[in-house]
């Protein structure tokens, strides 16, 4: 994989360029904007991680120019800007992600991963997690190779969990992509399809966070007790 | 924890009699008043008493030349034996005395108050009224002297008549002894002593109603949170109080510039500090990665959680000079408590995953159509973080941290979160609020902010926090928020 990092502050440019380095990924990294169309143009790179604070502009206006070329290049920004005006601002001037300084190495490996997997055309084919392999194009879905099927509100909340390992899918959120309606806590629509769920893949895939959401973890985790009926 | 102003001090009873005896600006215009009029009526009165003596002296004058016209026609027309003309004089002199009671019999009380009669007929004394003191030697005709007899003052008058040759010498009590009869006769004094309370009350009351903006302006003071540095809502028309107003709010806008640029500052540097930080942390976590050496894991590690700890510290001085610039100026959006725990709590649930903590979120029915409140997501979110994260941080492994959503009456909704880890102390708990302040003995790493960024925020929502033990054995930590009307907010942010 090669990355674009746009950064003007050396040590931060040095040190994630030997981290990425060290996870196989080749980086590119140039200083100012008028580098980095450059860059874009010549250059064949499948990511671009860019700082917001460059010597010659603004991050975002190098995002807008870059976005009405039609590139659809993912664009990960890497900032000091925490606030949530300017995270919008970065998710709306067309960002995939947004990422504040300072930063977890093992969050930016995650998220530069996710963002390469999308690019890589992965909506609408066969997604895979702990033996269950789900085809958004044909809404089918398998367990250890066995076919499943599903309600078409059972399927769309499959597949969001799945589409997120590891993060708690609020109740809320599964809620209104499964169209089954939200607000209403008495009604426990939500908590019947998960049970159903559960019954046809397997118990132990879909945990709950009581109150919160459901998750799908990427590996078991043994710590948590089982949930109680 | 009580928000409220200073705690209202018993009084005692020595207190409230220092309170009322000492400065006060009502007794001090009470009394000047009050000593003014004293003065304008000692005044008046000395004036009275001067013109009075004049026109007394002038009338005695009159009298004298009258009386001595009266005796000279008596004994130039009267063939009178001198022993009928002595009796004659006694009737007169005893008709000219002051008559103040009844009947004659107590004529003699008043003779101080009369004048006294010396007649000589040819040089011989033939009659002295009753009571005269020995008559005084002047040969000065027909004008008023002055004289004093023993203590007592007089106005000496004599006339000589050459047909007759008469002598008539009159003494008449002299003014001065009048200035202390307005005293024994209630003439004045009397009005000025009905007037005094009657001045004092009046006065009294006048000026503590003419006062009363004054007290409005010391009360706004008063309310005035401690941190609520906007200009005063109150604007008197007095031309007294107003440039009092006018001083007050321009030192208020220079207070909160001053506080601003230095929260801005704080700001400002705490950002700048983000991008070394990521960089140093960046280093450290490839320098671990290739190091080999088991020994050298250790060492980087402590340089890693070091290093967390300052980006942590950074983040949280942020979050919390934003929140206090941000006090009057944010404007608050209608948030959906429930979908915002929501979403809080799953942002939460790999942390307590790696502690194996249970994370539960109980919406009571009163809540489950969902309950809004006017706040800014920004402050909320850190507000929420904090207390959530302080939960996970300090709750053994393989507990519970609980969060419920309640609503016990139309107008607040309850935010609760319950951990099993140490508590706070009693003692602790007012002092947890204040910046950089961490609890003695503490081993869990921290920047000493949390707690002071979720007061900041609960302070600017007008929320109140509350700690107390946990059924689970941990903190319980209560936010009270009120319920935002349904229709005020047009705009809803989550």
């Amino acid at each position: 994989m090669n990355i674009l990092l746009i950064e003007d502050d050396v040590d931060l440019a040095h040190g994630i360029k030997a981290a990425l380095n060290d996870n196989g990924i080749e980086v590119t990294w140039v200083r100012r904007m008028e580098y980095a169309e450059q860059s874009v143009t010549t250059d064949s790179c499948d990511l671009i991680l860019l700082d917001l604070g460059l010597p010659d502009g603004d991050g975002l206006t190098f995002l807008a120019k870059l976005r009405r070329t039609k590139s659809t290049k993912p664009v990960l920004i890497l900032t000091a800007r925490d606030s949530l005006k300017d995270r919008l601002a970065g998710l709306d001037g067309g960002a995939d992600d947004y990422l504040v300084k300072p930063f977890e190495l093992a969050e930016l490996l995650s998220r530069i991963r996710a963002l390469a997997r999308r690019s890589f055309g992965l909506v609408g084919q066969t997604i895979e997690l702990r033996g269950i392999c789900i085809n958004e194009a044909a809404m089918k879905v398998s367990v250890n190779d066995q076919p499943v099927s599903l309600s078409k509100s059972e399927f769309l909340i499959l597949a969001r969990l799945i589409k997120s390992p590891d993060r708690v899918i609020t109740r809320r959120i599964l809620e209104d992509t499964s169209l089954i309606g939200s607000g209403n806590s008495e009604s426990n629509v939500l908590d019947v399809h998960i049970s159903n769920l559960r019954r046809k893949i397997g118990d132990g895939i879909i945990r709950t966070v009581r109150g919160v959401g459901f998750v799908v973890d990427r590996v078991i985790n043994d710590a948590i007790q089982p949930e109680k009926p | 924890m009580s928000t409220s102003l200073a705690p209202e001090q018993q009084k005692n009873p020595w207190q409230i009699i220092k309170q009322a005896t000492g400065p006060s600006l009502v007794r001090r215009l009470v009394l000047t008043q009050v000593v003014l009029t004293s003065v304008i009526w000692l005044c008046s009165l000395v004036w009275v008493n001067s013109v009075i003596s004049d026109e007394q002296a002038q009338e005695g004058l009159v009298t004298a030349q009258k009386g001595a016209a009266v005796i000279f026609e008596l004994v130039q027309k009267n063939r009178l034996t001198d022993q009928e003309l002595v009796a004659v004089f006694k009737r007169f002199d005893i008709f000219q005395q002051p008559h103040l009671g009844s009947g004659n019999s107590n004529h003699d009380g008043h003779t101080e108050f009369a004048a006294k009669f010396f007649i000589k007929l040819a040089g011989q004394d033939i009659y002295a009224s009753d009571g005269a003191p020995p008559e005084p030697k002047f040969n000065q005709q027909s004008t008023i002297i002055p004289i004093t007899i023993g203590q007592k003052k007089w106005h000496y008058y004599q006339e000589f008549d050459e047909k007759t040759r008469t002598q008539f010498s009159v003494l008449i009590p002299a003014p001065s002894n009048f200035s202390f009869t307005p005293w024994s006769r209630s003439v004045l004094a009397a009005p000025v002593l009905l007037i005094l309370p009657i001045v004092f009350f009046p006065a009294l009351l006048s000026i503590w109603w003419s006062l009363r903006p004054w007290r409005q302006f010391a009360k706004e003071l008063l309310i005035k949170g401690p941190k609520d540095l906007s200009p005063l809502q109150f604007t008197p028309r007095q031309q007294e109080l107003k440039p009092l107003v006018v001083a007050i709010n321009q030192l208020l806008k220079r207070l909160q510039q001053s506080s601003e640029r230095e929260r801005h500052f704080v700001a400002d540097a705490a950002h700048e500090l983000r991008t070394p930080l990521a960089a140093i942390h960046i280093h450290l976590q490839t320098l671990k990665a290739r190091s080999k050496e088991s020994n050298d894991t250790v060492l980087f590690e402590t340089l890693i959680r070091s290093s967390e700890r300052a980006s942590r510290l950074v983040v949280q001085l942020l979050a919390l000079m934003r929140s206090d610039i941000a006090h009057n100026a944010i404007a608050l959006v209608k948030v959906d408590l429930v979908s915002f725990a929501q979403d809080r709590l799953a942002e939460f649930a790999p942390q307590a995953l790696a502690k194996s903590i249970d994370l539960e979120l109980v919406v009571e029915p009163s809540c489950a159509d969902g309950v809004f409140i006017a706040a800014d997501v920004e402050g909320l979110t850190s507000l929420v973080d904090n207390l959530v994260e302080n939960a996970i941080k300090y709750s053994p492994i393989r507990s519970n941290v609980l969060m419920t959503l309640s609503s016990r009456s139309s107008d607040k909704v309850q935010l609760i979160i319950d951990d099993s880890g140490d508590g706070i102390t009693v003692a602790d708990r007012d002092r947890v609020f204040d910046r950089f302040y961490r609890v003695v003995g503490q081993s869990q790493p921290g920047s000493g902010l949390g707690l002071a960024i979720v007061k900041s925020v609960v302070d600017r929502l007008r929320a109140t926090i509350n700690f107390s033990d946990s059924v689970k054995g941990g903190l319980k930590v209560t936010i009270e928020f009120t319920r935002a009307p349904a229709s005020t907010f047009s705009k809803s942010a989550i």
